[in-house]
């Protein structure tokens, strides 16, 4: 990892991880889009939490991308709050939601990134915390 | 979309991906070896992506054609994003990108596959 300090949140390792946002964003956007146009009735509140995640997954990669950290705080912590709360409603009502999402069981139909990608998220964005 | 496709293209992808983790771990930048690897794989993947396009347009199945083609696509495409990602980063983490995006040409290959056939 590079030093601590005022560095960017897109530099050094933050290139990594803009990277693999940037492919949960476009996953999860496009299947979310796929799912809403074809089978919406199906599961709606499965495909609108896929949709949420979507969204959340683009915000958090363009503010890491471009340094906003205010948003990119706000947007990784919202990650983590959904794939808890989600992943856990899912394990306790899975009857609820009809269909998966990128959150449901804590991300498992994604080898459980989207649990430990706002972790990462968020030790990343403290470690490169700017001073004073 | 056959599956020996589908094992040559993860194949390829694995090896970038190792190869572009050791160059990280070593602490060296994209170098001439990775950008052979990802040339050479990007022309199979662009010859994937226009036989997946023949074979589903000749193909009898019913095979969701949008999600295919987008997987089709974003295939081709991954690569050189990420490789020129990679090479524009100074610090130790420029070969990363890279080992992600061969990553995701292994997960794409075998989704690919998995559409074609037909499962969820």
């Amino acid at each position: 990892m590079s030093p601590s300090g005022s560095s960017s949140t897109a530099d050094g390792f933050g290139r990594v991880l803009v990277v693999v946002y940037a492919v949960f964003a476009v996953s999860a956007t496009a299947r979310s889009a796929v799912q809403l146009a074809t089978d919406f009735s199906v599961a709606p509140l499965a495909y609108l939490l896929s949709a949420l995640a979507g969204l959340v997954y683009i915000v958090a990669t363009v503010a890491l991308a471009r340094n906003a950290r205010p948003v990119a705080w706000a947007a990784v912590l919202f990650e983590l709050v959904g794939v808890l709360g989600v992943g856990t409603l899912s394990v306790v009502q899975p009857q609820d939601f009809g269909d998966a999402t990128v959150w449901s069981t804590y991300g498992q139909g994604y080898g459980y990134v989207p649990a430990v990608l706002p972790l990462v998220g968020l030790v990343w964005l403290a470690r490169t915390r700017p001073l004073g | 979309m056959s599956p020996l496709v589908t094992a040559v293209v993860a194949a390829c992808g694995s090896v970038i991906a190792a190869y572009a983790s050791w160059l990280v771990l070593r602490r060296r930048r994209v170098d001439n070896v990775a950008f052979y690897l990802v040339a050479v794989t990007e022309l199979a993947l662009l010859a994937v992506l226009v036989g997946g396009f023949v074979a589903l347009a000749r193909t009898s199945r019913d095979v969701d054609g949008l999600v295919f083609g987008a997987y089709l696509v974003v295939l081709a495409g991954v690569l050189p994003l990420t490789l020129l990602w990679g090479v524009s980063d100074t610090s130790r983490w420029g070969p990363g990108t890279v080992a992600i995006g061969g990553l995701v040409v292994v997960v794409l290959a075998l989704r690919l596959l998995q559409i074609w056939v037909g499962l969820p």
